[in-house]
């Protein structure tokens, strides 16, 4: 059950072309503005480059989250899924599937930091996992949340404007502890175990609550 | 508001506009107030299939890929010559593997028609199913449905009285939050 839900995921991610050429074009777009505007004058140092990527990443997970849970509402399969599948599968297998697709884009994101700032460097694999390892539990809560925060803001009809007035605050943490944690790696200007550790557990506790609001949340 | 389903019965359900038909048929698939609704035994829930305003399909999925997915989560796997059938029947055949966003209204219509039959259900709930149907599909619906009235239980929401009658054993009608069999 769970691989057909997950292959469903998949397609509908794999359809959704222009919903990827946008995503793909934002990140372009923020990369071009902040390379043009303020690294062709004076180097970005890498403290902001880690900024930079971590506001990017907040505002793609955002976007993309609203678009992937768009069409399960619009079209009512919501209300199909909910009567066969228990409701925390379906959180479980739609948030794994958002967080990889995210994962992959921030990937990218990483490679074309290299590209375009001076002050990204990539000399080995070791630089790439330094970058990229803080996103994994990032990420992760990040797609916990946003799942949750959909369904929620399905089931209280409240519809779109929940999700910003929320996602916002309860994402907050994340960013700040996943750019610390980075930054100190990086930087090496202090540990990396304890924000790490905040991050899973945040994953933890956004997953443990989003599987408890669906459960709440699925008769309606 | 409490009334009683047999197994067998066929049912055409009536009242005027936001007298709560939908919300009703909605009640009873789970969508609504689900601890309220009755089931004789544990799973019965699973072996319900809806169809209302909206499609319950995913658009940027082909209708095959729709129909395998819904097939396999209700645990009812369908075989390739039966969805290739209903397809044909419904004159959708060429079209099973085109993203359903790419279908007129009406042919949207039948797709969701098909995904709500294909479940091969117990209990059928349908909500003005005939709307936005050529007068071809209004008769293999109404086919299938008197076929289905053999062996699956179904509620029917429309305001088609007259075409409904012929393949119904029961009227149910809802006026002012009451509902009243009417024999006639």
């Amino acid at each position: 059950m769970i691989k057909s839900i997950l292959i469903k995921e998949l397609l509908i991610a794999g359809k959704a072309k222009n919903g990827i050429y946008s995503l793909f074009t934002l990140i372009l777009t923020f990369i071009f503005i902040f390379h043009y505007t303020l690294e062709r004058n004076a180097n970005l140092s890498i403290d902001s480059l880690i900024g930079l990527k971590w506001a990017i990443i907040f505002l793609l997970s955002f976007i993309f989250i609203g678009q992937s849970i768009w069409e399960e509402r619009e079209s009512g399969a919501i209300r199909i899924n909910s009567v066969y599948l228990p409701a925390w599968v379906f959180y479980l297998s739609k948030s794994f599937v958002i967080f990889t697709i995210l994962f992959i884009i921030n990937v990218l994101i990483v490679f074309l930091f290299y590209i375009f700032f001076k002050s990204m460097k990539i000399d080995s694999l070791v630089d790439v996992f330094n970058h990229i390892v803080f996103l994994f539990p990032a990420g992760l809560s990040l797609s916990l949340l946003g799942v949750m925060l959909s369904q929620l803001s399905h089931a209280t009809r409240l519809k779109e404007v929940i999700l910003p007035v929320l996602l916002i605050p309860l994402s907050i943490p994340v960013l700040l502890f996943g750019m610390e944690a980075e930054r100190n790696l990086i930087l090496f200007s202090g540990g990396v175990l304890k924000p790490l550790i905040i991050l899973f557990a945040f994953s933890i506790f956004y997953g443990s609550l989003g599987v408890l609001v669906q459960e709440l949340t699925n008769d309606f | 508001m409490s009334f009683s389903i047999y197994g067998g019965d066929s049912v055409l359900l009536t009242g005027e506009n936001g007298s709560g038909k939908s919300t009703l048929l909605k009640a009873i698939f789970g969508g609504q107030d689900k601890k309220q609704i009755q089931w004789n035994k544990k799973g019965d829930r699973d072996r319900v299939s809806y169809l209302g305003h909206e499609l319950g399909l995913y658009t940027s999925l082909t209708l095959e890929e729709n129909l395998e997915y819904f097939s396999r989560i209700s645990k009812k796997p369908i075989s390739k010559s039966k969805l290739i059938g209903i397809t044909e029947k419904f004159g959708l055949g060429k079209r099973v593997r085109d993203p359903v966003h790419t279908y007129s209204e009406g042919m949207k219509r039948k797709a969701g028609i098909i995904r709500a039959l294909l479940v091969d259900a117990e209990l059928l709930l349908m909500d003005e199913p005939f709307n936005g149907l050529d007068s071809n599909s209004v008769d293999i619906l109404s086919d299938l449905l008197k076929d289905f009235g053999n062996s699956t239980t179904f509620i029917i929401v429309s305001h088609e009285i007259q075409k409904i009658k012929t393949i119904v054993n029961r009227h149910l009608h809802i006026e002012h939050g009451k509902i009243s069999e009417i024999n006639d």
